[in-house]
């Protein structure tokens, strides 16, 4: 792509050479499926314990409810949950209309 | 004589002192400012009124209730903090800018005459986008441009919409308007834009990302309330703003979850808690209102938060973005702290500031009986918690160590965190000291069991959603981009035309230019040669010629001023 869009540059197109940025030399890779650290895992078992009994309280506990859909048990864990895991994928479909890449403006023509 | 000295003033005064001062004395006029000023706020009498007459026209320069005076002290804390945070920046000229932004607010809020409204208005816009600039790149400059001209259509629309209601109504007060007075609609829609209403929002989002690490600080804190200030005593329970709250609260964290410039995604997520104070502002309830100017106060210190601990790390390690982030907690264990703080505030976590002021809102929604807008209320803040709470801390200084060098910031500025921090867990722990600042008085309490074990259920299971995510490798890559948003509209036409234009110019011009050197050089070399000792243009004349040449000029005179008469 850099090579391409040094040929695109018209003179007055604007650069971010003059962004004291230093170059990056890790680009991290965010991939977290792998193996976890020992720590993590433990902190990872902690949270989860955590909302087992979020999750149970939500019948040990006598709610004061005002909308008719937080009267359904759990309502809040499942749709906090739910409600994450659309805004996500939803989100990701977004990418496919909005993504362009970094430079779009500075440059000219359709694209 | 202290007590007709406008709030506004005192930062004009000091943004003077600042502009001529040395450099020993700008640190100490940057803190001393904001003090001073809230001190006088302070001791100023119940109800004061401070106006002036310009041509036939009362102009209130402050007028003080409850509501204002809130937002004074507000914006006194916020310029504050804000000033603590750029005191090592050694440039006057933003300093400068700083103080007459921070002080054209607090004369905007304290406005009792819409004409005294629109000036500090314009003051604002100008003096904020010198923050933007301040970054000093072809990148800023061009996106202050847009931010300025954004701010000045804006506030253009806001005059029209002034004129309109003056000559219908002869009335400039800063009132209850609603939409149904002359002018209503453009007041409602100058004050909107700088509120941020979907498809006008472009502005914040693409403007204050580029601003300095310090400037986005003080942007964070003053244009937007300001804005919120305005709707709240205009037009409070206008229907139309539940309406656009809940967009705006729900919209703008789709994008704050694919964007990679974690102060743009603070800036898509300041958008989105606008949105709930709106919400507040149009149910138009005590307890909506009270909930809106709770939220807004809370807002301006954990996005504030926020935007400092960004802005330190953009400071420190010259980068932004979320992929080349990551691991800093090791190297900057100050700031992930302050920014933990932060996080855990605007994601309304129990004990912290946010919780205490979003539930206002929740509660004023469904006492209303507005069951959709609550149900997408709730969506918004279990968003709120998955990109703005999670997801900045987490890429900054946790997830994947980039192994970058750096250091906390100079100490000033974690002073500054600290402070908003401190607030943030005060007011979370005692919302009574906000409560009592409020417009309404209130019995309205946040923590009750049902509200506590709810909250934490959302939120835990929100970060459960996240962590299954990420684990299951479903998240979306953090990716360098661009993502389009309504400004497209406007900037890719405006990009290509320009850009034709320029080129189909560009024979005319370098052809015009060549002819014009040309000639310049013809021209210089006859001058040159008719100058010296007997040359035509640089011979000595005799005194006498210029008699009888002013002769001349007197007698045409005096046969023009017969034929005259």
């Amino acid at each position: 792509m850099s090579a391409q869009h040094s040929h695109d540059h018209h003179g007055a197109a604007p650069t971010d050479d003059d962004d004291p940025v230093p170059p990056v030399v890790h680009h991290a890779e965010h991939d977290f499926t792998g193996p976890l650290s020992p720590g993590v895992a433990s902190l990872l078992r902690w949270f989860g314990g955590a909302c087992i009994l979020l999750f149970v309280f939500d019948f040990l506990v006598e709610r004061k409810t005002h909308a008719p859909m937080e009267q359904l048990p759990g309502f809040y864990p499942v749709y906090g949950f739910v409600g994450c895991v659309l805004l996500v994928l939803l989100a990701k479909e977004l990418r496919k209309f909005v993504m362009r890449d970094e430079a779009y403006y500075d440059k000219r023509g359709k694209r | 004589m202290l007590n007709s000295l406008p709030p506004a003033f005192v930062f004009m005064l000091g943004a003077l002192f600042m502009a001529i001062a040395r450099r020993e004395a700008r640190a100490t006029i940057l803190l001393l400012v904001p003090a001073l000023g809230l001190l006088h706020l302070w001791t100023m009498p119940d109800g004061v009124r401070i106006s002036a007459s310009i041509l036939d026209l009362e102009l209130v320069l402050y007028h003080q209730d409850r509501l204002s005076f809130l937002f004074g002290v507000l914006f006194h804390v916020a310029a504050f903090i804000a000033g603590m945070f750029s005191l090592h920046v050694d440039r006057p000229g933003q300093h400068v800018a700083c103080l007459l932004y921070a002080g054209a607010a607090i004369g905007a809020v304290g406005a009792g005459d819409l004409i005294t409204l629109f000036l500090f208005w314009e003051v604002m816009a100008v003096s904020s986008a010198y923050l933007i600039w301040g970054r000093q790149t072809k990148r800023a400059w061009r996106a202050g441009m847009r931010y300025l001209l954004w701010q000045m259509v804006s506030g253009l629309v806001l005059l029209a919409g002034i004129a309109v209601h003056y000559a219908a109504t002869k009335s400039i007060a800063v009132t209850t308007l609603g939409l149904d007075v002359p002018g209503g609609w453009l007041i409602f829609l100058g004050i909107g834009t700088k509120a941020c209403f979907p498809l006008l929002h472009t502005w914040l989002v693409d403007g204050y990302p580029e601003a300095t690490p310090t400037g986005a600080v003080w942007l964070s804190s003053f244009t937007t309330k300001a804005a919120v200030y305005a709707m709240a005593r205009m037009f409070p329970g206008t229907e139309m703003l539940v309406v656009i709250g809940a967009v705006m609260a729900a919209f703008p964290i789709f994008y704050a979850v694919i964007e990679n410039d974690m102060r743009r995604v603070l800036g898509y997520s300041m958008i989105n808690q606008i949105g709930f104070m709106l919400v507040g502002v149009g149910i138009g309830s005590e307890l909506g209102i009270n909930g809106a100017v709770a939220h807004a106060f809370n807002d301006v210190l954990f996005k504030g938060l926020l935007f400092m601990s960004m802005g330190a790390v953009l400071q420190q390690t010259g980068r932004i973005h979320a992929s080349d982030l990551g691991g800093l907690i090791k190297s900057m264990p100050w700031t992930a702290r302050f920014c933990m703080v932060g996080a855990a505030s605007i994601s309304a976590f129990p004990l912290f500031s946010g919780f205490v002021s979003k539930s206002m809102v929740m509660s004023a929604a469904t006492d209303a009986h507005l069951y959709w807008v609550w149900f997408i209320l709730l969506f918004a803040a279990a968003g709120v918690f998955h990109h703005a709470g999670i997801k900045i801390p987490f890429f900054a200084f946790f997830g994947h160590d980039a192994k970058i060098e750096a250091t906390d910031p100079p100490r000033s500025q974690v002073v500054a965190m600290a402070t908003a921090a401190i607030l943030c867990v005060l007011i979370g722990c005692f919302p009574g000291l906000l409560y009592g600042l409020l417009p309404f008085d209130t019995d309205y309490s946040p923590y009750d069991t049902t509200h506590v074990l709810t909250q934490l259920q959302l939120l835990f299971f929100s970060a459960l959603a996240f962590t299954w995510l990420q684990r299951s490798g479903l998240y979306p890559p953090e990716l360098h981009s661009t993502n389009l948003d309504t400004d497209w509209f406007l900037r890719r036409p405006a990009l290509n035309g320009w850009g034709r234009l320029a080129e189909r110019g560009r024979g005319w011009i370098d052809g015009t230019a060549r002819g014009a050197r040309a000639w310049l050089m013809v021209s210089d070399r006859r001058a040159r040669s008719h100058s010296g000792g007997y040359g035509v243009l640089t011979r000595t004349w005799p005194s006498g010629a210029m008699m009888v040449g002013v002769g001349v000029l007197l007698f045409v005179y005096l046969v023009l001023y017969y034929v005259r008469a």
